[in-house]
């Protein structure tokens, strides 16, 4: 349950960034999976979700994530519910 | 953390970025075309009045080892030949994961008024590796 609100919260953050509104998030979508994600997409997505759930990654975090359900694992850790 | 910074728009510089761009529309180069139109002299291209904000973030902030990744800008009052503007950058957000930051840009005239806004993400990107 926790997971669904947090990839509910995040998805329009992934939507913005990514320019797709019909993208689906789920735990394992990667950066292969997206056509769009490249580098600079990536900072701004790691920008905008330090912003949206109001937590700053670290550098060890950041490289990490291999995937969203990395992503939401750490967001998890850091008590981020998706409220 | 912000910077200020003033710019003139001389003649001569809207006449050399003109011809740097090749941007000869007659309300930059025509005063009675600019007239015409309402305002009150030629006007200064909006990416010239933009542009400052280039020498701003290489320069100070964020400085020389950072790159432009994203910068959006509106304009909202015209500028004319002659104008100094002051302009200042602020970070809004840093991310020290991502290398990042994002920062707040306007510029004013002489009269107090924003002639334009917008924000940048700017990053720092690692050496390359030999």
């Amino acid at each position: 349950m926790l997971d669904e609100a947090i990839i509910s919260s995040i998805t329009p953050v992934f939507r913005r960034i990514f320019e797709d509104e019909s993208l689906v998030v789920t735990r394992s979508l990667d950066a292969s999976m997206v056509p769009s994600w490249d580098s600079l997409n990536h900072i701004a997505l790691i920008l905008e979700l330090e912003s949206h759930a109001g937590v700053k990654f670290t550098t060890d975090e950041l490289a990490s994530m291999a995937n969203v359900g990395d992503l939401v694992d750490v967001l998890k850790g850091k008590g981020y519910s998706g409220a | 953390m912000s910077v200020e910074l003033t710019f003139t728009f001389t003649e001569e510089a809207v006449a050399r970025f003109a011809e740097l761009v090749g941007d000869f529309a007659p309300v930059h180069v025509d005063a009675e075309f600019a007239q015409a139109q309402g305002f009150p002299g030629r006007l200064v291209h909006g990416l010239f009045v933009g542009a400052i904000f280039s020498g701003i973030l290489g320069q100070q902030l964020p400085g020389p080892r950072s790159v432009i990744n994203s910068l959006s800008l509106k304009m909202h009052a015209p500028v004319t030949i002659g104008e100094t503007l002051s302009y200042q950058v602020s970070v809004k957000q840093v991310s020290e994961a991502a290398h990042a930051v994002i920062l707040e840009m306007a510029a004013s005239n002489g009269s107090g008024v924003t002639v334009c806004r917008g924000q940048s993400t700017c990053s720092f990107p690692a050496p390359a590796r030999t």
